[in-house]
């Protein structure tokens, strides 16, 4: 395997379960591949509802108490997290490309980018205000209080394998809520480093957990178990549907991330090789596999002709290959 | 291409073989192509012209999704009129790269609800209750 790490400890490859790690009760395995060079680099727990129903009671058990914490000791726990992860940011960047494909510079600015929400919400979590509000006749008072939704399930996807679970677990913990995570089944490695990250960093058991596997049966558990109170997914738009009508069986909060198309239009008013840096950046990042990336470039008829051959000559600067090579800019697709 | 599209650079599986594709541009597009209406998630893109700008924004809001949007302008009238009329969660404006843990990320309608980062994020994960005391005033 060409993935070696200065603590290869970060490389997981079982389920994290209340404080455990463990196989699947049934010990199948699925494969994790290197898509630039198509070679496994690890396999991992292959899990279903049985151990998914597990961890979901973990976290109900986890959440009662965390949620009588102090906004101070939740802040200090997201910090702790925080630091862990900006000192293994080479070691999660170089997971990150293995798995997943992207630039190793890219690699290393999702893991900043994706620490700076736990930062971001350990500050967050000592700022939740509630209201007195007046009250309508003189022998009532009237006040609003805001308390966490309580066992918050994260699906996630496998563009940003580190950072769009980062963005849905610091939020939720801040809020005093317990997490159960299904990571994309392409990108799991990165998801299941945080969860030892986090485990270093003191989090009780049972307060985050995660399995991967059997994706219809484990979103299933997921959205039918009325334990999980809300559902956060980022993905496709189909999925994304289907998730919200299946928790609509129990009523659950949904928030959800789903697909883009973005348009990107230069007025003939614009600075247009700023425009060009803009589209390169906004179009072929992670090789045009965000949600957020320009989809359809709309351009004003005076200057047409000349944005299409200033990108043209910026985009052939891009160099294509391999993410864990220095110097490329453009790695290959996920699928 | 078969609608009559013209490529302008790349197009092709890359000799790199697998799952590397060339950076593309489509030139000649129009509206009834899929890349106007389906999201591509690769690196191509597609060069859509327009006269007005009601036009452009007419176009850019012809989609079921509302994540994220760009628009390149130096006109303080037009960038205040086109930000507030893009049917978006996130407008970009002269600028390509908008994501940041403080400013709320997220889209309308079907690119979904609710917001990640900022002051706004921590809502999603909270619920809010009403408490009602009565019996105060003797």
């Amino acid at each position: 395997m060409t993935l070696t790490l200065s603590d290869s400890s970060l490389i997981k490859s079982q389920a994290y379960i209340d404080g455990q790690w463990l196989s699947a009760d049934s010990g199948e395995t699925l494969a994790v591949t290197n898509p630039a060079t198509g070679e496994t680099l690890v396999e991992v727990a292959k899990c279903g509802t049985a151990e998914t129903r597990r961890m979901i009671e973990a976290a109900q058990a986890a959440q009662s108490a965390w949620a009588k914490t102090t906004a101070k000791e939740r802040a200090g726990l997201l910090r702790k997290w925080f630091n862990l992860i900006m000192e293994n940011q080479e070691d999660l960047a170089r997971l990150l490309t293995a798995e997943q494909g992207k630039p190793l510079a890219e690699a290393r600015g999702e893991i900043a980018y994706g620490a700076n929400y736990a930062e971001w919400f350990s500050e967050e979590s000592k700022r939740v205000y509630g209201d007195i509000i007046p009250q309508p006749s003189a022998d009532k008072r009237i006040m609003v209080i805001k308390q966490p939704v309580g066992v918050v399930a994260c699906i996630t996807p496998w563009n940003f394998p580190n950072a769009m679970l980062t963005r849905k677990i610091a939020p939720a913990i801040a809020a005093g809520c317990a997490v159960v995570c299904k990571p994309a089944n392409a990108t799991p490695l990165s998801a299941l480093a945080l969860m030892e990250l986090a485990e270093r960093a003191g989090f009780p058991k049972g307060l985050v957990n995660m399995v991967t596997g059997r994706t219809a049966e484990i979103g299933a558990e997921i959205t039918s178990n009325p334990i999980v109170r809300k559902v956060t997914f980022t993905g496709s738009t189909p999925v994304g549907k289907q998730l919200m009508a299946e928790c609509a069986q129990t009523v659950k909060r949904t928030s959800m991330e789903l697909g883009g198309n973005a348009p990107f239009i230069i007025f003939d008013d614009a600075d247009i090789d700023a425009a060009v840096q803009g589209a390169l950046v906004s179009k072929y990042r992670n090789a045009g596999q965000t949600c957020v990336c320009s989809n359809r470039l709309i351009i004003q008829a005076g200057i047409y002709d000349q944005f299409a051959a200033k990108l043209s000559a910026a985009v052939k600067t891009l160099v294509l290959g391999n993410g864990a090579e220095e110097g490329v800019t453009v790695g290959p697709l996920i699928d | 291409m078969a609608k009559g599209a013209t490529v302008a650079l790349g197009g092709g599986r890359s000799e790199l073989g697998g799952s590397f594709v060339e950076p593309t541009i489509l030139t000649d597009v129009s509206r009834d192509m899929r890349v106007f209406s389906e999201e591509i998630f690769g690196p191509v893109a597609p060069l859509f012209k327009f006269e007005t700008e009601e036009q452009a924004v007419q176009m850019a809001n012809d989609t079921e999704f509302g994540l994220a949007a760009y628009f390149y302008s130096r006109d303080i009238g037009r960038v205040h009129r086109v930000a507030e009329q893009l049917e978006y969660g996130i407008v970009g404006v002269n600028e390509g790269i908008i994501s940041n843990e403080m400013a709320p990320f997220g889209g309308i309608k079907e690119s979904g609800s609710g917001r990640e980062g900022s002051k706004y994020g921590m809502d999603d994960y909270m619920d809010i209750k009403y408490i009602c005391m009565g019996g105060i005033d003797q």
